[in-house]
């Protein structure tokens, strides 16, 4: 009965033309919303680089952010375990999600 | 009955006329020329900003290491330095003539950054040099683009517009990762292409190198009673070197009496592979344009010397940009290959000869 009275209020005076119109604004009014929510869902991720010291003579190894000037094979002071040389091992980029 | 129209009769009409605009005019294309036009319009501008800020980086740079005037160095270098390819419907040494120019382009590219750089060491002159190389692609990439944009309005190819805006996010994307690269070579650190020289740094160990070619360097080391020489572009600057003939030089060094060849580098991998894997099989693992692998190839084979090759793959955006840990992992793979096929391969005594092909930026 409801059902009934609010179809004769709103739908029961509207001509075919009109109603094609209105379905049609509001499929794409839904496509829209629906294509913005699916692409804001992506994940944020950060790259950071890094670069990996090792020592020569022990098992001792570091790791730190890349900085300027670093590249592989680089000698960089020496171990704090056993004073022999530190060298860069490896440089590379870690992904990271942000949050 | 107050209203006059029949909305049925009108929305058939309707329906009819549009059903023969679309069926017996140009409009629809018309329609999809206009869509795909301005959606190429869009990406130019993209490609535009790509470009500006990767002259900006160069800008940056120049100015860091001391070039008073890196605008118009930069103006200098791009649009020019081109290579015509040579003559290949008679293909008679058209190796010798491609390696002459592509070595001819390499000299004078240098000779120009040298000229603007006078002070700059090595390092700094190898990394600048593929900076302004970055530049000059980038800005190719948008004028080619801009190109085929403007022959398809003027032509009213609408084709042509939709071929080139179906293909611009992947060319987009590649821009992108161009300009990520220029991170890299401005800080010295390295890519992914250095998969193959990284591979050759950890298995040379505490060596000493020799300059054998151009930029390029062989290390001496016996492991496990076998002999093995190792080949690489000399780091840390940004180049490749001339692996190919470095190899050749030192096979014929030896006479020939190699047991095994073995290169290693970086490939490009399918869509559904991952990262990092690692596959051997046979032949020289390179990726120049012609002159590097034929000379491998051609030693090889003088001396019936069993060549070999590694890769380690990976995407073509993550072979310029700065090498992951994915990657890094390949690599470790890949040596430990290595190490496997010397001591199965080759006995003991005999030579074995290892190449690592790629880009050294950030690798001693
Ligand atoms: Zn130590």
């Amino acid at each position: 009965m409801v059902l009934r009275e609010v179809n004769g209020m709103f739908l029961g005076d509207l001509d075919t033309f009109t109603l094609i119109t209105i379905a049609l604004t509001l499929f794409l009014i839904a496509y829209m919303v629906a294509m913005s929510v699916f692409s804001r869902r992506k994940e944020v991720k950060v790259r950071k680089t890094y670069t990996i010291l090792k020592c020569v003579d022990c098992d001792y190894k570091k790791e730190r952010e890349f900085k300027e000037g670093d590249y592989v094979g680089k000698v960089e002071g020496d171990c704090p375990q056993c004073e022999g040389p530190l060298v860069i091992y490896a440089i590379y980029d870690k992904e990271e999600k942000l949050r | 009955m107050t209203q006059g129209i029949d909305w049925t009769s009108t929305l058939l009409v309707l329906l009819i006329l549009g059903s023969y605009l679309l069926s017996f005019t140009d409009l629809p294309q018309r329609m999809q020329l206009w869509r795909y036009s301005s959606y190429i319009r869009k990406r130019i501008v993209q490609l535009t900003e790509i470009e500006e800020d990767s002259r900006r980086k160069a800008l940056k740079h120049l100015k860091k290491v001391g070039v008073s005037d890196p605008k118009a160095v930069i103006d200098g270098f791009v649009n020019n330095f081109f290579l015509i390819s040579p003559v290949d419907i008679e293909p008679t040494d058209i190796i010798k003539r491609l390696r002459h120019l592509l070595r001819g382009r390499e000299e004078s590219v240098r000779a120009y950054v040298k000229e603007k750089l006078p002070q700059a060491d090595d390092i700094t002159l190898q990394n600048s040099e593929v900076i302004l190389e970055i530049t000059s692609a980038l800005t190719l990439i948008n004028k080619i683009i801009k190109h085929y944009y403007k022959l398809g309005l003027k032509y009213n190819n609408w084709i042509l517009m939709m071929q080139l805006a179906l293909e611009l996010q992947q060319i987009v994307s590649l821009a992108k990762s161009y300009d990520d690269a220029m991170d890299s070579f401005t800080l010295g650190k390295p890519i992914g292409d250095g998969a193959g020289p990284l591979v050759v740094h950890y298995l040379k160990g505490g060596a000493k190198p020799k300059e054998i070619a151009k930029e390029t360097v062989v290390y001496f080391a016996e492991v496990n009673g076998r002999k093995v020489y190792m080949i690489k572009a000399k780091g840390p600057g940004s180049t490749v070197g001339y692996p190919g003939e470095a190899l050749q030089k030192v096979v014929e060094d030896l006479e020939g009496k190699v047991a095994k060849i073995i290169t290693v580098d970086a490939a490009l991998k399918l869509e559904s592979e991952t990262t990092g894997e690692v596959a051997y099989g046979v032949g020289a693992a390179i990726g120049d344009p012609g002159p590097e692998k034929i000379a491998i190839e051609r030693v090889a084979s003088k001396y019936s010397i069993p060549l070999h090759a590694v890769v380690i793959k990976m995407s073509n955006e993550e072979a310029i940009k700065s090498m992951t840990k994915e990657i890094h992992d390949g690599v470790l793979k890949a040596l430990d290959i290595i190490k496997n096929m010397i001591k199965e391969g080759v006995k003991e005594g005999e030579t074995v000869v290892i190449a690592g092909i790629g880009n050294t930026v950030g690798i001693a």
